[in-house]
């Protein structure tokens, strides 16, 4: 799944492990969700969208196909 | 990289709840070692008196599985106690603990894990089993088991969900 948090988290000069420490996970799971290779929880990607202040749908790109939607 | 002990998961936010859940890990420590102890002492006293009536090789394996379990027991429960006193690797721990990410990779590794010992012991069973046919029983036993606490642990968790 495609996430914006990269574009989000460079525009507000966080870094990954500020981002990992706000919403309670390793930096490892902030690489993956960055890098496509893991899909967040509805609890985590509500966590990431609240920390940087959009909603659920901003932050996630939801891929029609991929999702079955 | 670490690898996510298996019952180490845990929903903890904040240290401090954190803290009560180590602090209860190393009760279940206690009770680790203690077992161990016995279960050590007991083929110690067993082998010492001449009072059990075991091949010297189980009384090997009960010293050995004693000492080992009480042994893992006080590794753990120091590093529970170096945990509580250091407040970076008291969150470190907590982090690693309550990943998600972390929570789904173990449980694919169990699933991985599991599937590769029941093969290794349907193996054991059918090839061990031409010349100790009890190993057959024994993975019968191991199956009943396994699909019984799989189906009251399904039940369980779907009346939760």
């Amino acid at each position: 799944m495609k996430t914006r948090i990269t574009e989000y988290r460079k525009e507000r000069k966080i870094t990954q492990e500020e981002l990992a420490d706000a919403v309670n996970v390793t930096r490892q799971t902030i690489i993956s969700l960055e890098n496509g290779k893991y899909k967040a929880s509805l609890v985590l990607a509500h966590k990431i969208a609240q920390f940087f202040g959009v909603t659920i749908e901003e932050m996630f790109l939801f891929d029609r196909e991929d999702e079955n939607l | 990289m670490k690898i996510k002990g298996i019952f180490c998961g845990t929903t903890a936010a904040t240290n401090e709840e954190y803290r009560k859940i180590v602090k209860g890990r190393n009760k279940y420590m206690a009770v680790l070692i203690i077992v161990g102890i016995v279960i050590a002492a007991a083929a110690f006293i067993a082998d010492a008196k001449g009072v059990a009536a075991l091949p010297e090789y189980m009384l090997g394996v009960y010293a050995g599985a004693g000492t080992g379990i009480a042994v893992a027991g006080v590794i753990l429960m120091v590093r529970n106690l170096m945990l509580l006193k250091d407040e970076k690797k008291l969150k470190e721990s907590r982090l690693e603990n309550s990943d998600e990410r972390l929570s789904e990779i173990s449980n694919h590794a169990l699933k991985s894990a599991f599937g590769v010992m029941l093969i290794a012991t349907l193996a054991v069973s059918m090839i061990g089993g031409i010349f100790y046919p009890i190993l057959v029983k024994m993975l019968l036993f191991i199956l009943m088991c396994f699909m019984l606490s799989y189906i009251v642990s399904f039940r369980i968790y779907e009346r939760k969900m």
